[in-house]
């Protein structure tokens, strides 16, 4: 399946024959097959290296249990779900497609031609209740079960409220409202809208918001991730603003979460939820995780 | 749908049911004197979502209650709460977790539903009924969610033991 999608691989059985792999774009990994000593040498391996392809973990499930520790390694940025039958094809293709060619943007790259998203656009965050009734409008109209609903009104309050609050920096870089209690409003500029998308295809639903600052950095994202997987006393912050929960409670709601960075200039969040069925059928189904940065894509 | 609750007095303390949505507009102050030198039963129910700063807020509540009252106790935990039962290390304080709600989905006809179920007191964590009758078409109503993963808070209250 990667040699369709890239046409140059090279495959090795262990760990250990990795060696110098600087020369690769890609490293994909079947996580699952390796041993937990494996496991250990693998991210040990891989963080020691100043310069480092890009890591792409396969896994059914059991890269669920080790979170904690790869994206607090920082050399968690892709992670697949995969069946019996391997990941699914056009998740595999686009992930490598974006790595490849930098083209990292956008909601549509996730459905087949012809699925149209809504769009809209917020700069205030008392636009924010109204955005996710509507949200949650359309997807019990497709018939989405109320607990996927929940789901669904969760990862869109999370992106907003980091698209409002957390995003935002001014023209020295400095954040001007992660210090900012949530109940208090904050308005943006007409320039600095936050573009909202939106749709589904009958098999899974799809959400995206973009800020143009493109103030989140992948480290901020992973470490977040990795206080909240270890759960330990500090899993909820104190701090003013935020409960540093958002991004734990985004993946934990999601079949697949995509970060798209163009370092100061954007940020889109991408959330894939399988609807296809029951919540069992979601809860089942694994997590898919893909951080892009433009920068590393070039 | 914003959190709403009622208050019923009983003879042991009150019972508190709440619903709607925990987030950072919730406002749980007011409860906690509820609280004061009694036993709190929180029926959970009726909430069907909770963010990321909701689950701050409500930390902070368990946590205040947990200091001033004679017992604390969460009883028939909508699928929402439970889910940040299992995900959030202190989401309970020093309550104990009583009895949730199961959730069911019959594919037939696409009811949802829920069915109580006790949480003993030490243990291992009940078993759960794989399907009920659905209550709109008569056919088999599913449970929808994975058994293992949902009662998994259970094995962890049980080896903290009571506070």
């Amino acid at each position: 399946m990667l040699r369709r999608a890239v046409g140059e691989v090279a495959q090795v059985a262990t760990v250990d024959q990795l060696g110098d792999v600087s020369g690769f774009a890609l490293v994909a990994v079947d996580y699952d097959a390796l041993t937990n000593e494996e496991q250990a040498d693998m991210v040990a391996n891989f963080a020691l290296r100043s310069h480092r392809p890009t890591l792409l973990l396969l896994s059914e499930r059991n890269v669920q249990e080790d979170l904690a520790l790869l994206f607090g390694s920082r050399i968690l940025t892709n992670m697949l779900v995969v069946d019996a039958s391997g990941p699914d094809a056009s998740d595999l293709l686009v992930t490598v497609q974006k790595i490849r060619h930098g083209e990292i943007f956008g909601l549509e790259k996730y459905f087949v031609w012809g699925v149209e998203p809504r769009t809209l656009a917020i700069t205030s965050s008392n636009e924010k209740g109204q955005t996710i009734d509507m949200i949650s409008e359309y997807v019990r109209k497709i018939g989405v079960t109320s607990r996927l609903r929940a789901l669904i009104r969760t990862v869109a309050d999370e992106f907003l409220s980091n698209a409002l609050y957390n995003a935002p920096v001014g023209t020295d870089g400095v954040p001007l409202y992660t210090n900012t209690p949530r109940t208090e409003p904050v308005s943006l500029a007409s320039h600095e809208h936050i573009v909202v998308r939106f749709c589904c295809d009958g098999r899974r639903f799809g959400l995206s918001t973009t800020d143009p600052f493109g103030s989140l950095s992948p480290s901020i994202l992973q470490d977040y991730l990795a206080r909240a997987f270890r759960a330990g006393d500090d899993q909820v912050s104190e701090t003013p603003g935020g409960a540093g929960l958002g991004f734990f409670q985004i993946l934990g709601s999601l079949s697949h979460f995509v970060v798209n960075i163009d370092p100061g200039r954007r940020t889109e969040m991408i959330g894939l939820v399988d609807v296809s069925g029951s919540f069992r059928t979601f809860a089942s189904g694994g997590k898919s995780f893909n951080i892009f940065v433009t920068e590393q894509t070039r | 749908m914003s959190m709403r609750w009622a208050v019923e007095s009983q003879s042991s303390g009150h019972v508190v049911r709440i619903s709607g949505s925990i987030t950072e507009e919730a406002d749980l102050h007011a409860l906690v004197a509820l609280g004061d030198g009694g036993t709190l039963r929180l029926d959970l129910a009726g909430v069907d979502e909770i963010n990321s700063c909701g689950v701050r807020e409500w930390i902070r509540f368990v946590r205040r209650v947990s200091e001033t009252a004679r017992g604390l106790e969460l009883v028939r935990c909508s699928p929402a709460i439970v889910r940040q039962l299992n995900m959030v290390s202190n989401f309970r304080g020093a309550g104990q977790v009583t009895s949730v709600m199961l959730p069911y989905y019959c594919a037939s006809c696409g009811t949802e539903q829920e069915q109580l179920l006790e949480v003993p007191e030490g243990g291992s964590p009940p078993q759960i009924p794989t399907s009920i009758t659905c209550r709109h078409c008569g056919g088999a109503a599913e449970f929808d969610d994975l058994p293992d993963s949902y009662m998994g808070f259970v094995g962890l209250m049980h080896a903290e033991g009571p506070p």
